[in-house]
């Protein structure tokens, strides 16, 4: 018995010991024993195969170095998972590389290459061959990824390639074309390593990759006639930096967060010839930067439709730097829109030495009397202060202090301290100009990022919008062949960040002696005489409440909003969920959406894709987007063209736009007026329905029905200033009572449904 | 009926000198040595000619000049080709001292003791193809690894940046 026992107990141990030993093993063995290696020689299987055959590869492990020395198709075959085959080169020397004309080497995982960088030890080189094609391969933990060495006509698709966890001094290239022409770059991923470099290799295409994380996204040298198109740069030290090259186009790419030393977004040094259109810049250092570009006397470069916003610098010229043509560019709120490096007192004669015209700036304070979409007033940065930060950058700790303000007042009140106007720009837009597609795709993992995109849209839209009865022109919507509902077909932020919780006691937006002054038309220059379209307006909105901006036109509704949109720059104090909105407008304005009066919708496209362009740019996820047509009462018009709807439905669509982001506070700019009574109090039925759900609303309005049915406080507004405040029926009825004649919130409207005008109140008031 | 304002000014002119004076008074604490190389912060200091970030400490070069007698600051480069271009595109400047580092130990060495290999495959950071050495033999080594490597003196160097580039 006590035998048996023992004789159990033993079997027992030694199934255990057995046990664990498999356990151990397996463990050590790591990714060998995931991917045994197959009964296949990779590289016998190329010595074998007849030139121009395909060898199919099957999943496994393969261990490097791999050469390619005659022209074959190799492919990886994906197992039932997924999985690749990898070849991995054991920490030494290059793992593949590709020595004959015309190979195809496609679907593998290329890892673990030497990181000697006297031999720049890599994934995969192509020595001297031509015409090679690398497409969906991955390559990881290699110092250099890619290289190509007199490889005409290379071309690289869709490969991801991620560099060695070192630091970024110490990376090898993730691509690096070396004397290579014609080659073409599209669809990869390049992140971790230093540069992607392509010198001394003509005429080659880059377009539609990813470049982030590295030290330069793009680095371009010697290199004429480059195309680089839809790329994205992120998060790098420079985005692309092109140098020493002629006829190079930089079209519809997205520079953004290139913030590492130098950090411009898209940097030209001794270059000639260059377009530069159609691109984002946001929040880089610097978002163009030129050094001696045009390097020729005869030659002038064009800068068209960018949109350069939340950048340090918009645009930064190196002296002498002259025969720039910038035009239809957005300036938008970018610290310093455009400045001269050590130009000093010299600032106006090099960007002079530029052309600067119909560009959107949205620090100009001009008007559009007209209404042609163009300031009346010519533009013109004059900043003591920014001229002075040029010359001793270390000012810039001052940057919104006193100190700046104390500068700025002194240079408008006595002429001896005005400078002299940096540039000037004698057809200013008064509406940022959206290039024709927005390249913001790839999915972007920083709030920060998240926040510009949206306030991009925010600031875009409303401006748009605000083309009272102009429909977008051809030009605005653009001139490439792809279509807006091309470029929705990318994908977007999975999640949006979550709308911010605020307390039903703090009010959301706070307003603080609030003025806006215009300068006066027609003015002599040295004066500073202005108009005040606003005065010394305050008031607070609370979290779901209503507040209503009643008044006449030129009242200074418009202008309250505008200011609160960071259209206008204003004095006194605006918060927006305890943000200030001149210094933090950015992270403020998040919170915000936009309804404006009247609507400049792309009218060829449907709802469907109108909305997905919107929350693009918002980068919201499509998911949003039947939740938000459910919402406004729009389901099931999402195959319909915009231009088919009626007045009301258009309106239902702006609502849904400014609400794809799901913001706490939504701004309104007179949101009914353009709508028949039935359709009227429909929206306002539904706009009586977000409020119930919380949503604070800010309107402007000069009907009475919008005050009466929807407001739950009312602020009168005349001449600029606040003359009544206090809930619809109290308000109302001590205007009657002042003016004798204007109506009760009850009283029936005129049949046009705007009720007796309100002017007859303002007189009392 | 809109009223006419007009900009009030003077408050505070305190404040516009005393930044000024800050200034003045970082401005004079910085001092150069001009017989010692700098320390490079290498992938933050920035070429003084190209303005790309230095990263590669095989080929980086530092100029020590004179900016007013007894006044020394330092212009640091990516490449050594950068330096020699530098130099020919600042002729108003003294140059005192030149350094570059040794390829392989990236020592420092001064320029003018220093033997050169020239090579296209050398792919420096800006393309120059130079690459420098404490000795000659150390250099002839290198060379002999590129088809048209060329071993070199510092004026030799210098007449063939001259002869290629200017």
């Amino acid at each position: 018995m006590n035998a048996e026992r023992r004789g159990l107990g033993i079997r027992h141990l030694l199934v255990g010991c057995l046990a664990l030993a498999g356990l151990l093993g397996a463990f050590l063995a790591g990714d060998a024993a995931a991917q045994p290696e197959p009964p296949f020689d990779l590289q016998a299987a190329i010595a074998q195969a007849p030139p121009g055959s395909t060898v199919e590869v099957p999943p496994g492990l393969y261990r490097g170095p791999i050469v390619v020395d005659r022209p074959l198709r190799i492919v990886g075959r994906q197992g039932p998972n997924g999985e690749r085959p990898i070849i991995d080169g054991g920490g030494q020397g290059t793992v593949v590389t590709i020595a004959a004309d015309g190979t195809v080497f496609q679907g593998f995982l290329v890892r673990n290459s030497g990181i000697d960088v006297d031999n720049e030890d890599g994934g995969i080189t192509v020595d001297k061959a031509v015409d090679v094609v690398l497409a969906d391969n991955r390559i990881e933990d290699t110092l250099y990824g890619i290289r190509g060495i007199e490889a005409h006509r290379l071309v690289l698709r869709g490969n991801v390639i991620r560099g060695k966890a070192l630091p970024v001094a110490r990376r090898g290239d993730g691509i690096r074309l070396w004397q290579s022409e014609n080659c073409l770059v599209e669809d990869n991923v390049v992140e971790g390593v230093r540069d992607a470099i392509f010198w001394f290799s003509d005429d080659t295409t880059v377009r539609r990759n990813v470049f982030r994380g590295n030290r330069y996204g793009v680095h371009m040298m010697y290199t004429d006639g480059m195309v680089v198109r839809e790329n994205l740069t992120e998060g790098n030290s420079v985005g692309i930096y092109l140098m020493y090259s002629v006829n190079v186009l930089i079209e519809g790419n997205t520079f953004r967060q290139n913030r590492g030393p130098s950090g411009y977004g898209l940097g030209l040094k001794d270059m000639d010839a260059v377009t530069v259109r159609d691109n984002y810049f946001f929040e880089n250092r610097v978002g163009l930067f030129f050094d001696n570009s045009p390097a020729s006397v005869n030659i002038y470069q064009e800068i068209r439709r960018n949109v350069l916003a939340y950048n340090d610098m918009g645009v930064l010229l190196m002296p002498a730097v002259a025969r720039n043509r910038f035009a239809e560019n957005t300036f938008l709120d970018n610290l310093e829109q455009v400045a001269a490096k050590g130009g000093g007192s010299r600032q106006g004669d090099i960007l002079g030495a530029n052309t600067w015209e119909g560009n959107y700036w949205s620090d100009y304070v001009g008007y559009d009397a007209d209404g042609d979409g163009v300031g009346d007033l010519p533009y013109r940065s004059e900043s003591l202060f920014e001229n002075l930060i040029d010359r001793y950058p270390e000012l810039r700790l001052f940057r919104f202090s006193p100190v700046q303000q104390t500068i700025e007042m002194a240079a408008r009140a006595f002429p001896v301290f005005k400078p002299q106007p940096k540039l000037t720009d004698p057809s200013p837009r008064m509406d940022p100009l959206l290039p024709p597609t927005a390249p913001l795709g790839a999915p972007m993992e920083s709030a920060m990022g998240w926040a510009t995109a949206a306030l991009l849209a925010l600031a875009v839209l409303p401006a748009v919008a605000l083309r009272a009865g102009h429909p977008a022109r051809p030009a605005d919507v653009g001139g490439r062949p792809r279509s807006a509902a091309d470029a929705t077909e990318e994908p977007m932020h999975p999640t949006p960040p979550p709308a911010p919780t605020l307390s039903p006691d703090e009010p959301v937006l706070v307003a603080r002696r609030l003025v806006k002054r215009y300068p006066q038309p027609g003015r002599p220059w040295w004066s500073d005489a202005t108009i005040t379209a606003v005065e010394d307006v305050s008031f607070q909105l609370f979290p779901g409440e209503s507040l209503a901006l009643w008044g006449a036109n030129g009242a200074g509704k418009t202008t309250v909003l505008k200011c609160i949109l960071g259209l206008l720059h204003y004095e006194g104090e605006l918060r927006l969920n305890g943000l200030d909105l001149r210094r933090q407008g950015k992270q403020a304005r998040r919170f915000l959406g936009y309804v404006p009066q009247e609507l400049a919708f792309h009218n060829e496209l449907t709802v469907a894709d109108t909305c997905r362009l919107y929350a693009r740019l918002k980068e919201v996820s499509p998911a949003r987007i039947p939740q938000v047509l459910a919402l406004v009462g729009l389901a099931g018009q999402e195959r319909k063209e915009v231009g088919a709807l009626s007045g009301g439905m258009k309106q239902r669509l702006a609502l849904a736009l400014a609400l794809l982001s799901d913001p706490p506070v939504l701004l309104l700019d007179e949101p009914t007026s353009n709508l028949d009574v039935n359709a009227r109090q429909e929206f306002i039925d539904l706009l009586k329905r977000l409020r119930d759900r919380g949503k604070s609303l800010l309107y402007s309005s000069h009907h009475l029905a919008e005050v009466t049915d929807l407001a739950d406080r009312v602020l009168v507004m005349a001449e600029g200033r606040i003359v009544a405040e206090g809930p619809p029926r109290t308000v109302m009825a001590s205007l009657q009572g002042a003016s004798g004649g204007a109506p009760g919130p009850g009283e029936p409207e005129q049949p046009d449904g705007t009720g007796p005008r309100p002017q007859e109140v303002f007189q009392a008031g | 009926m809109r009223r006419k304002t007009i900009q009030m000014a003077g408050r505070r002119w305190l404040w516009l000198v005393l930044p000024l004076l800050g200034l003045l008074a970082a401005g004079c604490g910085s001092r150069v040595a001009p017989n010692e190389p700098p320390e490079i912060v290498y992938g933050e200091d920035v070429c003084d000619q190209c303005n790309m970030i230095i990263s590669d400490d095989r080929f980086a070069a530092a100029a020590v000049v004179e900016e007013a007698p007894g006044d020394y600051a330092y212009r640091l480069f990516d490449d050594i080709g950068d330096m020699l271009a530098y130099r020919e595109e600042h002729p108003d400047l003294d140059f005192v001292t030149l350094w570059v580092h040794d390829y392989n130990t990236r020592e420092w060495l001064d320029a003018a003791t220093a033997a050169y290999v020239v090579a296209v495959e050398i792919r420096s950071p800006m393309a120059y193809g130079f690459a420098a050495f404490a000795t000659p033999e150390a250099a002839v080594a290198f060379a002999q690894r590129f088809p048209d490597g060329q071993v070199l003196t510092w004026e030799e160097l210098q007449q063939y940046f001259v002869d290629r580039y200017r």
